[in-house]
């Protein structure tokens, strides 16, 4: 057997094309007979990959110019006066939106999801079962959550406390949000710094602060994000629990009852358990979380986070110890007028709306995705990575049922997942909107196959194809193309399929061949052409 | 050299410092933090800069670092790709986007404990998309000191993000 004669030095500089072709060739050669050396150039070759990832991320236009009009502010005043603090102005309106709220939704939500999965995976039969916990989730009106935050400096053995509170009206898509946050690793007990959001179903209200460099204290801050109509309805219908949850719950299979304890005159089970990432032994999270056990009703969690990397080290994180079902919430807790002592970022009359599923200038997104009730998709996505390039002559021609534009990026095949049953969603173009400059594609996407209801699996892999540009992950949301978000009528198909459409349109119309009837139609002719449907072998699969 | 006015100086850069903290940082409100940062320390010591200094390069530098030195300090996890707590992460980035985002986290954690010229000659390079000439001109290296730190920083994050880079 041949011995390695290469060093790390040596491979790094090859992966890093410091090579000359003469020592390439060499390493090439070595290569083919050395598997460790291969594992190692694969390894470097990912970790290229992710920093190109990261390097693909890029700010957008709006963001730079308002961030640099805030310093040239101060530049041209400073001749004059001292420099003053600028504020981080409209984009963090943005911001909220596409990360805090989005995500607050979310928090409420795998509370119900946490009950199904002791309920299912529990060790004992309960007294109450997982549809009562979702329909309890499901029926409330209102849902109301609020405990303690643990915080420190910097040493993760003094912790201090604050508390926190959440309010949702699942009905009207209502939610405030009020959350201490250790901010930019200057956190101090001294000066916690609360954000609070709060949607009143058309706008959404956050606070935020920033450090003044003239005193050195902090200043609170409210701003304002709009939303459309679509998005109000989307916001409502989202907020629906859904059973992709359930297979996270996979994650829950080890949590086990620990106790009874009676908690506000109630008697509760308290399951534990811990929860490590996928392919990970180390469990990042512990939870403990009591039930009632003749209701199923959730009344308390409990989260600790482990702070070691190689071994285990419990962190108290957060304690919801009030959770509570159809309540009334208080006066004016939806209200999203300014509270006193705010510097306003922006206004409600000067709020702006987010575009569907595009965040933080990524170039290839998806938007939102329906699936139908014959199991195909409707996917809406963009991808274009010169934004100053016009992408209409690549739109011309195309024809329902045909094949996608050829964009620099593709999303040519879906996957249902987990499934364990080979199911392939072919892509073909249904139809495009077009809106400020930008082209969205609206593919449809047909199983070969027979598909599993929607909430039998968790998610869809989206397979991408690369036209002459370098692969790169899709961004935006919903990548899932959620289970909410299943469509079995023509009116649902109507508010929903052609209202996402009419979103991303410059005249607010759907595009009008794409109908209920002539989709499903549609559909059933690509379905009948796909009985030997091979996958495409040009194509990058990524598993979102 | 004549000196540039600082509002040369913004109108100029600002684009670009701002940019390259977001690729860092990952998040909107951060990077402008520190894109208000940088301009703010300059303009606090304005009278001592003279017309020799190279802007590209200084703010290159001042950028990447302050940058780095946010995500060394704070639990970037939870900023950059939302807090474990909430659950975000879990319903949006399951399986494949979760390791993805979980590598581009570890990966610039892992960094911001590298040397520092290690990680600033690595951000620079495969981040910023920046020439290894342009690199030896912004740190004031040599050519050849810019390969060697880049390859020793490619070899540390790839040993020391092993259990990230398998197959699965």
């Amino acid at each position: 057997m041949k011995t390695c004669d290469k060093t790390n030095e040596q491979l790094t500089a090859f992966v890093l094309g410091y090579f000359s072709e003469e020592e390439v060739s060499d390493m090439t050669r070595h290569l083919v007979e050395c598997e460790d050396c291969r594992v190692k150039v694969r390894e470097h070759g990912k970790l290229l990959e992710c920093a190109r990832e990261i390097s693909d991320i890029s700010a957008d236009e709006q963001m730079c110019t308002s961030a640099k009009e805030a310093v040239l502010a101060v530049a041209e005043g400073a001749e004059k006066a001292r420099p003053r603090p600028i504020i981080n102005m409209q984009n963090i309106g943005r911001i909220i939106m596409k990360t805090k709220i989005t995500k607050f939704a979310v928090a409420a939500v795998i509370i119900a999801a946490t009950m199904i999965g002791v309920h299912w995976f529990g060790a004992s039969t309960p007294a109450y079962g997982i549809t009562e916990a979702l329909e309890l989730w499901r029926n409330a009106q209102t849902v109301h959550i609020k405990g303690w935050r643990f915080l420190h400096t910097g040493d993760d053995t003094q912790l201090e406390k604050f508390p926190f509170e959440l309010w949702f009206d699942k009905k009207n898509g209502l939610l405030r949000k009020w959350i201490p946050v250790d901010w930019f690793g200057d956190y101090t007990t001294e000066t916690p710094k609360y954000y609070l959001t709060v949607s009143d179903g058309q706008f959404i209200m956050q606070t935020g602060c920033y450090t003044s460099f003239d005193d050195n204290k902090v200043h609170p801050v409210v701003s304002f994000t709009k939303l459309s109509p679509f998005q109000q309805r989307l916001w409502i219908r989202t907020m629906e629990p859904f059973p992709a949850f359930i297979t996270n719950l996979d994650q829950m299979k080890g949590f086990t009852k620990v106790g009874q304890e009676r908690i506000k005159d109630r008697l509760a089970d308290i399951w534990q358990g811990e929860i490590a990432a996928r392919g990970k032994t180390i469990p990042y999270v512990k939870k403990k979380i009591w039930l009632s056990p003749e209701t199923g009703e959730i009344v308390r969690i409990f989260t600790w986070l482990n702070a070691e990397e190689n071994s285990i080290r419990w962190v108290p994180r957060a304690d919801a110890d009030t959770i509570e079902y159809n309540v009334a919430p208080p006066a004016d807790c939806f209200s999203t007028e300014s509270p006193e002592g705010y510097e306003l970022v922006n206004t409600k009359e000067t709020a702006i709306e987010n575009e569907l599923g595009e965040e933080g200038g990524t170039k290839f997104y998806g938007c939102i995705g329906f699936t139908l009730k014959d199991g195909s998709v409707i996917y809406g996505w963009h991808a274009n990575h010169k934004p100053d390039k016009s992408q209409a002559g690549l739109f011309e021609d195309l024809k329902p049922g045909g094949p996608l534009p050829n964009l620099p990026a593709q999303i040519i095949e879906l996957k249902p997942r987990p499934v364990e049953e080979d199911i392939i969603l072919a892509g073909r173009h249904l139809t495009f909107t077009q809106k400020k400059g930008k082209f969205y594609e609206w593919g449809i996407y047909v199983p070969n196959k027979k598909m599993p209801r929607r909430n039998a699996f968790d998610r869809y892999e989206v397979i991408q194809k690369y036209n002459g540009t370098e692969p790169r992950s899709f961004g935006g949301r919903p990548l899932l193309i959620a289970q909410e978000l299943a469509i079995n009528s023509k009116e649902e198909f109507e508010t929903w399929v052609h209202g996402a459409m009419a979103e991303l349109s410059d005249d607010g119309k759907a595009p009008e061949h794409a109908t209920y009837e002539k989709v499903l139609r549609l559909a059933e002719q690509i379905r009948s052409s796909l009985k030997d449907y091979k996958p495409s072998d040009n194509r990058e699969v990524r598993s979102f | 050299m004549a000196k540039i006015s600082l509002k040369e100086l913004v109108d100029q850069y600002s684009t670009t410092v701002l940019k390259s903290a977001f690729r860092i940082v990952g998040d909107q409100q951060y990077a402008q933090d520190i894109h208000q940062e940088v301009f703010l320390a300059i303009l606090r010591r304005w009278d001592r800069f003279n017309g020799q200094t190279n802007w590209g390069a200084y703010l290159y530098r001042v950028t990447v670092r302050k940058a780095m030195g946010f995500v060394k300090r704070s639990r970037l996890p939870e900023k950059r790709f939302g807090s474990l707590d909430d659950w975000a992460v879990i319903k949006e980035d399951p399986a494949g986007l979760l390791r993805s985002k979980e590598l581009q986290h570890e990966l610039l954690r892992r960094l911001s404990k590298l040397p520092r010229r290690q990680a600033d000659v690595f951000v620079l390079s495969r981040i910023e998309g920046i020439s290894d000439r342009q690199i030896a001109e912004i740190m004031n290296l040599a050519p050849q000191t810019v390969r060697v730190h880049l390859c020793r920083a490619l070899e540390r994050l790839r040993s020391e993000l092993k259990d990230f880079l398998v197959d699965r």
